[in-house]
């Protein structure tokens, strides 16, 4: 065989036989690389490997950024919230948790947004001309999770192995990075504990706007997924900068939150209208380390305190 | 059919198989010219009929011109292949001009605007076919005997829709001799098409994803997005084109068929001059050997003439890209920095040549803003905004990093795209290589497609 055809062969083999390889171990390893490739699969992969917890989070970046399950004080917990959430995501979350005893969902702007979940690699938008693409991405496991190859998603490999020992919470945090090198301070002279109190949204039906149905039906739906597992529910509401709470603390917003609780008739902690110091997010609506240890505590006393 | 999708891969490797097991040379051409047809009628069928009706007339226009050398059947040639271009791709944009000028000068003009469509790659295969009719006419090259052989010369699937601009000299002679099946040159091909797809999929439509998101609404962006855009869009169209020439390249090989390369590492030219002798390869050689120097090039002519031919030829080039003034005003501006350059060239001489390169490429990136604006309105934004923006503190990394790094690694990407000499890359850094690339385009791979220069 000549050295041309011998390299010929062997280029081949390369990239046809790494593609084989991995459709072939897409297949045998469906779950763990599914998990891999998409956050929120990753998110209830991991809470399914640590088992038995007192409590999950569900919720936006507002959620996985300020709640640090060990700071509640409500025993062992888990945070299930993942950034670019919606309503899709809350309603996949809820119908795939699991028996649970106590969930926490969030009830905030983010987590009503109308995106679709896209859990799988998105496929080329136009398949005209392309029978034999559009074959292959109905049938191959390695395009639709294909995503878990890149290189930023391969240390959830790791946390999958390790998911006894993880809470959730070390996954998608804003500036984690940058605060693991320079860890934030709790802004200096802060004077605002009064402050940090909850208080339930403020009803006025004639606010709601053509879209509330569609959120307050997307609430309903999950939460009753939810208590059908057995799982007490409790709807909760992070705390903004003046910038953010303006808009989410604005009477419509209010409204609409009363909404959801009147419907679901869940118990609420709402920190939507708290005026707290604006020093405590990186960016207005992201809490900080210290952010997140100040309302991690005020929530657990909230929720401690509820009947 | 696009060259990237499966359905594409998979018949060309069958057409491969077929192709050097047929044991003549002339069925050999046949299985080309029917794959040809099929792959551009593949999305428009009724277009193989131009392309059909294109082959008949030149090829017998071609014969006729080499018995009688007539100038007038040459121009009626050259104008009747130009007046399917006009018409295609000009015709709906001289209307709308005509209405505006009605307008402006207070006359409503009720002309109904031409719907035609747009045959893939009609730009390209005129531009070819009319090279052919002015060599046969200057008696460069013989008229092509066989129908089939310039059958296959005018709609070889490689090269159809988007070039490289073949010249009958280079391609006529390897279509008309049966060629011996060689290893080496199937393994270049595969790698060449490898490397094509990794441009392509891995590289520009990546990028490609935030610089349309940009273009959509350019009033909103921060000055650093503005600017990140215009490097993005440099990197993503030489990613996208040079891609595209790559896969054509190995095409070509894969049938033992030499196609010339497109591209050499254009954004380290010191001048604009060298960068068109890098950019575009064929089609900057097309403007100079068939516009330029028929508008009388630079040899015995006054300086401002030709001044003003580079001028028109860069004009020219501008609008053969599209339909628009954008276009228009990016072929322009060309012609006006080369003229620019020229005046300079002493001055530019005592340069380094790392700052002509500086120079240049910043010259090259804001010339590609007319080029990717959708119009006029949103080129004017996305200018205020280069200059007058605000600073955006949201920057999106996968662009910065793959267009940083595309740009930052474009000597070792040249030197890896080995075109002639593959045996020198050695088999284990070729498998490295051909497993990352596979791998960047599973992992990264956009899902968005269509190459650029499909639409020219």
């Amino acid at each position: 065989m000549s050295s041309g055809a011998r390299r010929l062969l062997l280029l081949s083999a390369a990239v046809l036989g790494l593609l084989g390889a991995l459709e072939v171990l897409c297949r045998v390893e469906a779950e763990g690389l599914a998990a891999i490739s998409h956050r929120v699969r990753f998110k209830l992969a991991l809470l399914h490997g640590k088992g038995d917890v007192a409590f999950v989070a569900l919720g936006s970046s507002r959620s996985n950024d300020g709640l640090a399950p060990a700071a509640l004080g409500l025993g062992e917990g888990f945070s299930a919230a993942t950034p670019s959430s919606s309503l899709a995501t809350l309603e996949y979350m809820a119908t795939h948790l699991g028996a649970q005893k106590l969930v926490l969902v969030e009830l905030s702007r983010p987590q009503w947004d109308p995106q679709p979940l896209e859990l799988d690699a998105v496929p080329p938008t136009d398949f005209t001309g392309d029978p034999l693409g559009e074959w292959l991405h109905a049938h191959s496991v390695l395009l639709r999770v294909r995503r878990g190859f890149a290189l930023e998603n391969l240390p959830r490999v790791a946390g999958l192995l390790l998911s006894k020992q993880l809470d959730g919470s070390e996954w998608f945090r804003s500036r984690q990075l940058v605060e693991m090198f320079r860890p934030a301070q709790p802004p200096p002279g802060v004077a605002d504990d009064a402050a940090w109190a909850p208080a339930p949204p403020t009803a006025d039906p004639a606010l709601l706007d053509a879209d509330s149905p569609r959120v307050v039906d997307g609430y309903v739906r999950a939460l009753e997924a939810l208590k059908k597992t057995g799982a007490r529910v409790v709807l909760v509401a992070p705390p903004l900068a003046m910038l953010w709470r303006v808009e989410d603390c604005a009477p419509p917003m209010n409204a609409l939150r009363a909404e959801v609780v009147r419907r679901t008739g869940a118990p609420v902690v709402d920190f939507t209208c708290a005026a707290v110091d604006d020093r405590w997010f990186v960016d207005g609506q992201h809490l900080s380390s210290p952010g997140r240890a100040r309302y991690s505590k005020a929530l657990g006393e909230a929720l401690r305190a509820l009947p | 059919m696009l060259f990237h999708s499966a359905t594409f891969l998979v018949s060309v490797a069958v057409l491969v198989a077929a192709y050097w097991l047929a044991p003549w040379h002339r069925a050999r051409l046949v299985l080309l010219f029917a794959a040809s047809l099929v792959f551009y009628g593949w999305r428009h069928w009724p277009s193989v009929f131009l392309l059909l009706g294109s082959i008949a007339f030149n090829y017998a226009l071609g014969r006729v011109l080499e018995k009688r050398r007539s100038r007038g059947l040459l121009a009626f040639g050259v104008a009747l292949n130009l007046s399917f271009l006009l018409y295609f791709k000009y015709a709906r944009f001289l209307v709308e001009q005509l209405i505006h000028l009605g307008a402006l000068l207070g006359v409503s003009l009720e002309v109904p605007k031409p719907d035609a469509w747009m045959p893939l790659g009609i730009s390209f295969f005129t531009f070819q076919v009319v090279a052919y009719l002015v060599d046969v006419y200057r008696r460069e090259i013989p008229a092509e005997r066989s129908v089939l052989v310039f059958a296959v010369f005018k709609s070889f699937f490689a090269q159809l829709v988007a070039g490289p601009i073949v010249r009958g000299s280079e391609f006529l002679p390897q279509l008309r001799e049966r060629r011996a099946f060689e290893a080496e040159r199937l393994h270049r091909g595969a790698w060449l098409i490898l490397c094509g797809l990794f441009l392509k999929v891995g590289v520009a439509d990546v990028i490609g994803e935030y610089v349309d998101f940009a273009w959509s609404a350019p009033d909103t962006l921060g000055f650093n997005n503005a600017w990140l855009v215009a490097y993005a869009y440099a990197a993503q169209l030489l990613a996208d084109f040079w891609g595209y020439s790559t896969m054509a390249v190995g095409l070509g090989h894969c049938f033992g068929l030499v196609l010339p390369v497109n591209f050499d590492n254009p954004y380290a030219s010191a001048s604009l001059r060298e960068f068109w002798r890098r950019w575009h390869i064929t089609l900057s050689g097309w403007l100079r050997d068939y516009l330029y120097i028929s508008l009388g090039g630079n040899r015995g002519v006054s300086k401002a003439r030709a001044a003003f031919n580079r001028l028109a030829t860069m004009a020219l080039g501008g609008l053969w890209h599209g339909a628009g003034w954008n276009f228009i005003l990016w072929g322009t501006l060309h012609g006006v920095w080369m003229d620019l350059e020229l005046a300079t060239e002493k001055a530019r001489a005592k340069w380094p040549r790392w700052l002509g390169v500086l120079v240049t490429f910043h010259v090259v990136v804001l010339l590609w803003l007319p080029f990717r604006a959708p119009s006029m309105a949103r080129l004017g934004q996305f200018v205020t905004q280069l200059f007058t923006g605000q600073f955006d503190v949201a920057m999106p990394t996968q662009t910065i990093v793959m267009t940083v790094g595309f740009l930052a690694l474009q000597k070792p990407l040249f030197s890896l795209v080995r075109y002639e000499r593959l045996e020198t890359l050695k088999p284990w850094a070729e498998v490295t290589l051909a497993a990352l690339m596979a791998w960047a385009l599973l992992a990264y791979g956009s899902a968005k497609s269509d190459f650029i220069y499909y639409v020219f």
